[in-house]
């Protein structure tokens, strides 16, 4: 059982690792397919958009049935792994680096806390807290990687 | 036996009373589900507070704010205002808390250990990794501190590690917007940096099929800052050194890369405390233990109550942000005023007659939109803490200079105003108007949350363009020209 868990394993590792390519390749395809000439009518006027739902859907259509094939062989590995028990990994004896003992920690503490409170009102006074509702409340979509 | 062997197995399947609190703080994280099906983010008072976990606050579900998009843009506004807000609630997290943050509450970490699940050979901590894991304190000092701070100078704000690298912000906020079909028009805003953040999401994610949580080792500088606190964070695993016999056994099993158990890289998981042979570690809030070796201080009655406790929290707090009460924020003022065209219908979409407004120009004087009859009008929605809109504004200047005859511009800054716009504006020599838009115009011309945005009427006021994302001015030229 276990033999055949760890065979079962290195096929997920190598369709894992196929998985993986085919999203970077595909992200890369359709970037590079996108930027091809006959999409702008003018230098830097894009008449046919990078990513498009129907493009995206026609190609997972395509792939669907690795992606598939992928998330059963995951199930059936996670089930298979349940069944067999867990493999607990044997502890190594690494001997760990000497802790220094916390001089004072009690009083640090303290005045990181009374630090801490003190720079919260301050930046609720002076409009810290306001900018980071503004921030959170507003999508920029630069940060988030929509562009 | 066979009971005995039955239930063992059953309870070896089962979540661990750490994956449960795991998903329960992912949950309370998101918990603004509705806005999973309507595709727009939660807007209300709660984003005052910074979540303590890696989650962005683009996601739909996201209840809380960003710690570190919020100190990035708290730093890129530094020019104006000392950071201290986000500074003080790091500092407060980091003290309470620390890096059990990242082994209990957040949800990226949680998002990464459900991956390495996948039963696949898994590479074990070594020399090379644990050279990495002082990556993230490069990152931190590169992406987080020093570009937000190097941009304050172009007045440009720049969250560096949101825009080049956070995979949180890439799966929670991009993608969490994009898989709703109700965004399906901001997929045209796609190119180059959707599609290297969706590379780099993907290996992330590929790696944490085989690492145990890559992201958080070798690249969180969330995790960075939290582990500054190791020494004293006061909810954490700590070891009685005069039990400790130095035998290894913790060090040996961690998955983290950490030298002693409690330091900078330990996450505070508590999975070293059933392997210490003496007992020495468990997990302690202050000086009450919560995990010790076999022992459980929340046991019979009293964990139940726990339990209990916090659903009814959870259920709490899902009631409030998924209710028709929902703390949503309101406009901070009333529709503009609308001027209603009786053969053409008034509205944001094209073909639509583009709602009237009047609004107030910085450096005095008002905007109105119907004294641009006649002229082809572009407007731009913007802010000062939009990195986007501020680097396309040039664009705008651009046109209004090669077409201010026949081309009216109009940039709207949003309501929601951070810094001192005509200070800022003082420091550029743009001569388009720039107005306020102080009575929701954003809302009439169909926009919400996402910034920037332009709309183009022709010379009758008749909507021809509206969308959210950035411009060229070769996309504006071509907008503008078959109008003219």
């Amino acid at each position: 059982m276990r033999k055949g868990l760890r065979i079962m394993g290195l096929a997920l590792a190598v369709m894992t690792v196929m998985m993986c390519l085919l999203l970077v390749w595909q992200a890369a395809d359709i970037y590079l397919t996108g930027n091809r000439p006959e999409n702008f009518s003018a230098p830097g006027v894009r008449i046919r958009q990078v990513y498009s739902r129907e493009d995206i859907a026609a190609r997972f259509e395509r792939f669907a049935p690795a992606v598939y094939v992928y998330l059963a062989a995951v199930a059936v590995g996670l089930v298979w792994q349940a069944a067999a028990g867990k493999e607990k990994p044997r502890p190594t004896a690494i001997p760990p680096a000497a802790a220094k003992p916390a001089r004072h920690l009690a009083a640090v503490r303290l005045v990181l806390l009374g630090a801490a409170a003190a720079l919260v009102v301050l930046g609720a006074m002076n409009g810290g807290a306001r900018d980071v509702l503004v921030k959170a409340v507003n999508i920029c979509t630069e940060c988030i990687g929509l562009g | 036996m066979d009971d005995l062997k039955t239930q063992k197995s059953i309870r070896d399947y089962l979540p661990t009373r750490r994956r449960l609190i795991q998903l329960y703080a992912a949950l309370l994280h998101n918990a603004n589900l509705k806005g999973y099906l309507s595709g727009q983010i939660f807007t209300g008072n709660t984003k005052y507070l910074c979540a303590p976990g890696l989650n962005c606050y683009s996601c739909p579900g996201a209840v809380g704010a960003c710690p570190l998009g919020a100190l990035q843009n708290a730093l890129a506004s530094s020019g104006n205002r000392a950071p201290s807000y986000v500074l003080g609630i790091l500092l407060l997290l980091g003290l309470i808390l620390g890096r059990t943050i990242c082994g209990y509450l957040c949800p990226f970490g949680l998002v990464q250990e459900l991956l390495h699940k996948i039963p696949t050979p898994k590479i074990r901590k070594n020399r090379v990794t644990r050279a990495l894991s002082y990556l993230k304190y490069v990152i931190l000092a590169v992406f987080v501190v020093a570009i937000p701070l190097w941009y304050i100078s172009r007045h440009i704000p720049m969250p560096g590690f949101c825009k080049y690298i956070c995979p949180a912000g890439t799966f929670g906020g991009a993608i969490g917007l994009l898989a709703n079909p109700v965004n399906g028009d901001k997929l045209s805003m796609l190119d180059i940096l959707f599609t290297r953040k969706f590379i780099i999401l993907a290996l992330v994610f590929t790696a944490s099929v085989f690492l145990y949580r890559p992201f958080c080792r070798f690249l969180c500088p969330l995790g960075a800052v939290y582990g500054f606190f190791a020494k004293v964070n006061i909810v954490g695993v700590k070891v009685e050194e005069d039990k400790c016999t130095r035998c290894g056994l913790c060090v040996g099993q961690c998955r983290m890369d950490i030298r002693r158990v409690g330091d900078h890289e330990c996450i505070h998981c508590a999975e070293c405390v059933d392997v210490c042979p003496t007992g020495a570690i468990a997990l302690r809030a202050g000086k009450r233990p919560l995990r010790e070796k076999k022992k459980d201080k929340t046991s019979g009655a009293g964990r139940y109550v726990a339990w209990a406790a916090a659903l009814a929290v959870l259920a709490g707090v899902l009631v409030y942000f998924n209710g028709p009460w929902s703390g949503q924020a309101e406009p901070e003022s009333a529709a503009p005023a609308v001027t209603v065209d009786e053969s053409i219908p008034v509205g944001p979409e094209v073909g639509q007659r583009g709602p009237d407004f009047t609004a107030p120009l910085y450096g005095g004087g008002d905007f109105s939109l119907a004294d641009t009859l006649g002229k082809v009008t572009v407007i731009n929605f913007w802010a000062t803490w939009c990195t986007p809109c501020v680097n396309e504004l040039p664009h705008f200047q651009k046109l209004y200079e090669t077409y201010g005859d026949d081309v009216a511009v109009i940039a709207l800054h949003s309501d929601l105003v951070t810094d001192d716009v005509d200070a800022y504006l003082a420091g550029f020599d743009y001569t388009i108007p720039f107005a306020l838009d102080d009575s929701g115009i954003v809302a009439a011309y169909g926009g919400s949350t996402m910034l920037p945005q332009t709309i183009v009427l022709d010379r009758s006021g008749v909507v021809t363009y509206n969308k959210v994302g950035s411009v060229t001015y070769e996309v504006l030229e071509s907008l503008v020209t078959p109008l003219l």
